[in-house]
């Protein structure tokens, strides 16, 4: 095998990426494949962050490679060009200690066929039963299909902004008709994950949807899983995704904080007891939480008498100035104010000091997104949904403060 | 056709944190303009409702996307970094003119190598990205530009 420059593929990079950090390679793997439509000539293999070019001949061909988890994710593909990769062009495979075969069509890898791999025998099970809900929902998905190129066509011919902003429209409600379809593959992967608790795909799976699973659902659904397969890197990953979705929901405490404020006043999370709190995370630079801004001045208005504090956690740790401009044209300079806390490595993203950024005790990642601390520090609600976040905290801050 | 499709949802699902959103992706690809000039393309494919925004915004809205190139003194940058017409909008809420992108959209770099082509050329880009309700706060993604 040859060694290729590494070739950087949006689509897989990220994904290898905590593959990439083992380096303990323990064992290997070895795959016999045949090609038809391809008598001589060269296929591609990615591993991790690695391409390697695979020698065809004769229509055979070998793949090795070292296997840093019990089971690898590796993908093979008829080109090095990523421009090039299209859905025919590759085929991604779970590569396994066990002697595997693979038959390629060279005109088509999408419909590869790999043998001997138990976690991709049961990829093709589950696959069965998507095909399934897929074929229920056809005619929702070729609309979708159908309007996305209608999309595409009218920006290509550079028609207006209200032609433009028509079709999306289309896009949207296509996209509603295709929730329940959405709805069904995440039960399909829940009864999956129940069924062969065993698998290696489970813990794919699991990560794939733990987003709309609670902690307790998902630690229980990962503590039925294999524990070969817990040792790998990925277990190792989704280990800690899991323990993070203890952090920032409701009936969990609040992350505790000590810093200063906007005016250079200490300030603690433990200030806030006895009273309930809206935690709100923000940033200068954000429209939509700036937008909100009106509507909790509002809020703190009506409830502050009643014991509602806010406090702004705002992502301008790296302008500061900004940050106080922002509190002061929004006029939110009524209620206190601090910043994430964080610190990066010269040049990079790496934060330094993790444990001093108040948005790692909520697990946020998107904002804004408000957090309801009751008198005792305990998290009640948590609002990071989108449209209809305002409504439901309406609601609950009505109830609470109602006959108060 | 559609199955890949869902493998590429694994990929994407997988590719960060499960309770993130990804709705940038990037992809390169180099064009060779002569002998020692280059154009190094930065594709961004973004998701129904994502804004991306211009390298250049107004200094009190969104932050701008930033490009930064490793060159090691391989090459020189020729002129900035191009990018596409986008959208611009009048932002009632900064009460600024913001420029963005949706969709997808390229950024186009000029480079001319010193003596001998490197065989990549590293570079990152600095982004983020908003829909109507909510945004993602900045982050680095690295880029890879393979000449041939």
């Amino acid at each position: 095998m040859k060694d290729l420059n590494i070739i950087k593929i949006a689509v897989l990079f990220l994904l290898f990426q905590s593959f990439a950090n083992n380096c303990e390679a323990q064992r290997k793997f070895k795959i016999d494949g045949t090609v038809t439509g391809l008598s001589d000539g060269k296929i591609y293999v990615l591993q991790g962050k690695k391409m390697d070019s695979v020698t065809v001949s004769k229509g055979k061909f070998q793949i090795t490679g070292e296997l840093e988890d019990p089971v690898e994710y590796i993908a093979i593909a008829n080109t090095s060009n990523q421009r090039k990769m299209t859905e025919k062009a590759y085929v991604s495979l779970f590569a396994e200690a066990s002697p595997m075969t693979l038959q390629l069509n060279y005109a088509d890898f999408s419909k590869a066929k790999l043998k001997g791999s138990k976690a991709q025998d049961d990829v093709y099970k589950y696959d069965a039963t998507t095909d399934k809900i897929r074929l229920k929902y056809k005619k929702e998905l070729d609309q979708f299909d159908a309007i996305r190129k209608k999309y595409d066509d009218a920006r290509a011919a550079k028609k207006s902004e209200e032609v433009l902003e028509a079709i999306k429209y289309e896009d949207n409600d296509a996209r509603g008709r295709l929730e329940p379809m959405y709805k069904e593959y995440q039960n399909a992967a829940f009864q999956f994950m129940k069924d062969n608790p065993k698998s290696y795909y489970s813990l794919f799976l699991l990560r794939m949807n733990s987003r709309n699973l609670s902690y307790d659902e998902a630690k229980k659904y990962y503590e039925s899983f294999n524990p070969l397969y817990k040792k790998g890197e990925m277990a190792k990953t989704l280990e800690a995704e899991i323990e993070n979705m203890k952090k920032g929901v409701p009936g969990a405490p609040a992350g505790p904080f000590n810093t200063v404020d906007i005016n250079g006043s200490p300030i603690k999370l433990d200030d806030f007891k006895g009273k309930y709190l809206l935690v709100d995370f923000w940033a200068s630079w954000c429209v939509p939480c700036r937008k909100g801004n009106p509507h909790l001045l509002k809020l703190y208005a009506e409830y502050k008498p009643k014991g509602l504090e806010i406090l702004g956690v705002s992502d301008d740790d790296r302008d500061h100035d900004k940050w106080k401009k922002a509190v002061e044209k929004d006029g939110i300079g009524v209620w206190k104010h601090v910043l994430r806390g964080y610190e990066l490595k010269q040049g990079t993203y790496e934060k330094i000091n993790p444990e001093k950024d108040i948005s790692e005790g909520y697990n946020i990642h998107v904002l804004p997104t408000k957090i309801l601390v009751d008198p005792n520090g305990i998290i009640v609600a948590r609002y990071d949904g989108g449209e209809d976040d305002d409504a439901r905290m309406d609601k609950d801050l009505a109830t609470i403060f109602s006959g108060k | 056709m559609k199955k890949v499709i869902a493998i590429l949802m694994i990929l994407f699902a997988l590719s960060v944190n499960a309770q993130v959103y990804n709705p940038v992706k990037w992809t390169t690809s180099v064009v060779k303009i002569s002998e020692s000039e280059y154009e190094l393309i930065a594709k961004a494919a973004i998701e129904k409702g994502w804004h991306l925004y211009s390298q250049t915004v107004p200094e009190e809205g969104p932050l701008p996307t930033k490009f930064s190139f490793d060159g090691k003194g391989e090459y020189l940058k020729k002129g900035n970094t191009k990018e596409e017409e986008g959208h611009v909008v009048n932002d009632p809420i900064y009460g600024m003119k913001i420029k963005y992108f949706e969709n997808k959209t390229i950024f186009k770099q000029r480079i001319k190598i010193k003596d001998k082509a490197p065989k990549q050329i590293n570079a990152n880009v600095e982004f983020m990205a908003c829909d109507d309700t909510k945004c993602l706060p900045p982050k680095q993604v690295e880029l890879l530009f393979k000449i041939k």
